[in-house]
């Protein structure tokens, strides 16, 4: 992945977080507390609920004490006058009162009058017993307190919820005894309560505490901090109810009213914007940051890197890389560049003394060459034109000379080999061992007293080709140059080792000491006797150097008299392992 | 050799030139044969020369002007250029044996160190003068 795909991803990354943490922090900040406004304002709600309920109770409970606190009522009561009724109790009555129902209860408790009418219906209906009696009850506590007060509130009765709204009744200037009580009473039909919903402005609805649509957990609250609110969404709103009390107080049923989601919907509005602004800012900076960044550190660091990859590839050390700014990618612009100076500097000495070795073999070649080849060329004419006049002594002496001069030019060749190795580059190619090794001792006819055995199947490898059948060459001629046994056996394999291809090549000659083992590979050290023809000690010391520069080794296993094998291994190159 | 025209050798070896002659006479070859020391020496003979030589045996390592800077000269002089050349090195450098060719020589002999050798490769330039078809 590259330095500008992991920059853009960090940085993608950590907006991404930031976005999702001020989500998280303005869901559980922002928006709890829009919640609890919500709470709020539907507590407020209920409370106005609860007073608008409040006013028309208290409606009721004026009507009921201007009617109690009347000298018409009070004989009414005291002598059932049935001019009142005819006058008083009639249908446009009960619908100026909006009452359904008008009881009037004597001193000693007895019902008097229950005249019942349904001003919708526009009939006369009756009282229900259960009100009867709970209205018989409340008289007669009036009977005894001694404060003339009106009383007011819920009566339940399997008819229905009932308002009761009673006043003692009194002479008109207020003065008693109490003839009795006079009471009010309003079933709570949905017309009432179109009438408080229209009045608080929103719609409410009666239900009773066992419906299942009333909080469970209203009721606990209610009695532990007489709350009367609570919460539950329902939809696209929310609702909250107001619980009703019976005139005793014990609460016997809920009002529930529904709220629109405003004030909750405009925290989503405020919060979404909120945090499309984020994210869209968050973008921009990071968009900012971004540009800024591959301006002024990822560009240069690309190019850098391309530059430093360019000349990498090109191994043109003369380049340079050329990043501009003053910062820390400047320094290391200019430590690759110092970098780059020394490199060509040191390839350049080296390239030169390269050079002067190459024509330093020039000069062996041509120069140490030349005037052996007057020495043998003149010592041979000698030896040839003066036969007759030379002893055997002198003639012995002149081949000697010859001899050494055949020698030294076999040494000189051997370092011409010997340097050539280094010098040479030729193209590597896939080498079919089996081939190569059967041309290579094809060209080197041991002869009958040999049996060379060659493993089948040996590797093909990228190599130079030459170079490798020069190692095969050496170690193969000397097992046969140095065989000191009638039948030599010469054995060639190569099996996989780690990394490499492991070759070996064994004989059944005359051994090596250990102790020399390191010195055969040494240029011009041989452990035959001096002026063996063909014996220069160059071999071993080239096949050792072409190995080293495939990146192999090479070594002996031998002891004197138990034959030798000769190792060496060839790391397996890039294209090799596709070869195989 | 060839209508007895005139072998002119190129070298500095004073071995070198007695052992070509040595070979030259062993296989009976009995041109005329001119020896100069080195490409400069050998420029001024061809330039003063009328009847130009048969073959040019040259050295390549030589002092003042070496065989490949007088091969060049040679190359460039539109009167000598048809003159077959036969390089006589001892040097096997593959530079050498590259450029010689890219100037046009008939040949690319080295100098074995071994007289009868040496001998072989006269042999085969009188072999391939002879038989060979030269403008």
């Amino acid at each position: 992945m590259s330095l500008r795909k992991k920059t853009v991803l960090i940085l993608c990354f950590s907006a991404v977080l930031m976005v999702a943490l001020i989500i998280a922090a303005s869901r559980g900040i922002l928006f709890q507390r829009y919640v609890e406004l919500e709470k709020e304002n539907l507590a407020l709600n209920a409370r106005r609920l609860e007073s608008v309920f409040a006013a028309q109770t208290e409606r009721f409970a004026s009507y009921a004490r201007d009617w109690a606190v009347w000298d018409s009522a009070y004989e009414y009561l005291r002598n059932k006058d049935p001019e009142f009724e005819k006058e008083n109790l009639v249908p446009d009555t009960f619908r100026s009162l909006s009452v359904h129902f008008l009881v009037f209860v004597n001193s000693s408790g007895q019902l008097v009058k229950a005249s019942g009418y349904d001003f919708e219906s526009d009939e006369t209906i009756p009282l229900p017993d259960s009100i009867r009696v709970s209205l018989q009850r409340i008289a007669a506590s009036d009977r005894n307190s001694v404060k003339n007060s009106s009383r007011q509130g819920i009566l339940s009765a399997p008819e229905g919820l009932f308002l009761v709204a009673g006043h003692p009744v009194l002479k008109s200037d207020g003065s008693g005894p109490p003839a009795g009580s006079l009471f009010m009473v309003r079933k709570l039909d949905p017309v009432f309560l179109q009438g408080i919903a229209k009045q608080a402005g929103m719609p409410v609805s009666l239900l009773p505490l066992s419906s299942p649509e009333v909080p469970a957990r209203m009721l606990l609250e209610a009695e532990e901090t007489g709350g009367y609110a609570n919460y539950r969404v329902e939809g696209g709103q929310i609702a909250g109810f107001v619980l009703l009390k019976e005139i005793n107080g014990i609460p016997i049923a809920a009002m529930k009213f529904l709220l629109p989601r405003q004030i909750y919907e405009q925290g989503r509005r405020t919060l979404t914007l909120f945090v499309a602004l984020f994210a869209f800012f968050s973008v921009c900076v990071i968009g900012i940051v971004l540009l800024l960044l591959d301006r002024m550190v990822l560009s240069r660091l690309y190019r850098l890197s391309a530059e430093v990859q360019a000349i990498s590839a090109s191994e043109d050390l003369s380049r340079r890389v050329t990043v501009d700014g003053r910062d820390e990618l400047a320094v290391l612009k200019e430590k690759i560049n110092h970098f780059l100076a020394a490199l060509e500097k040191s390839t350049g000495k080296l390239k030169a003394a390269n050079q002067e070795l190459q024509d330093f073999a020039y000069v062996v070649s041509h120069d140490l060459k030349a005037p052996l080849r007057g020495i043998s060329t003149l010592a041979g004419w000698i030896s040839t034109d003066h036969r007759g006049s030379l002893d055997e002594d002198a003639q012995e002496k002149l081949d000697l000379l010859l001899v050494r001069v055949r020698r030294m030019n076999d040494l000189i060749d051997g370092i011409l080999k010997y340097s050539r190795v280094g010098r040479s580059r030729e193209e590597m190619v896939p080498v079919d061992c089996n081939s190569l090794v059967s041309e290579t001792v094809d060209l080197l006819a041991p002869g009958e007293n040999f049996t060379i055995t060659v493993q089948e199947n040996l590797p093909t490898l990228v190599a130079d080709r030459t170079k490798l059948g020069e190692v095969f060459m050496n170690l193969i001629s000397n097992a046969i140059k140095y065989i000191d046994k009638p039948h030599g056996i010469i054995r060639i394999g190569c099996e996989r080792d780690g990394k490499g291809w492991k070759f070996h090549v064994s004989d059944n000659g005359p051994g090596i000491e250990e102790k020399y083992h390191e010195k055969v590979f040494q240029i011009f050290q041989t452990l035959g006797p001096r002026d063996t023809p063909g014996s220069t000690g160059v071999g071993l010391a080239v096949v050792k150097k072409i190995v080293e520069q495939m990146g192999g080794e090479i070594w002996i296993e031998s002891a004197a008299g138990a034959g030798t094998t000769f190792f060496f291994t060839i790391p397996f190159r890039l294209s090799e392992a596709e070869l195989h | 050799m060839r209508e007895q025209k005139t072998i002119l050798i190129v070298e500095d070896d004073e071995v070198d030139v007695m052992t070509i002659k040595r070979a030259m006479k062993e296989i009976h070859v009995t041109n005329p044969v001119k020896v100069t020391w080195n490409g400069e020496e050998a420029l001024e003979y061809l330039k003063g020369q009328k009847d130009l030589p048969g073959i040019i045996l040259l050295d390549l390592n030589m002092p003042r002007m070496n065989g490949v800077e007088f091969l060049q000269h040679l190359r460039a002089d539109e009167r000598l250029k048809p003159i077959p050349v036969v390089v006589l090195t001892t040097s096997r450098e593959e530079q050498d044996r590259v450029s010689s060719f890219n100037l046009g020589v008939a040949g690319y002999m080295i100098k074995p160190v071994d007289y009868l050798q040496f001998v072989e490769v006269i042999r085969a330039i009188n072999l391939y003068w002879t038989l060979s078809e030269l403008p």
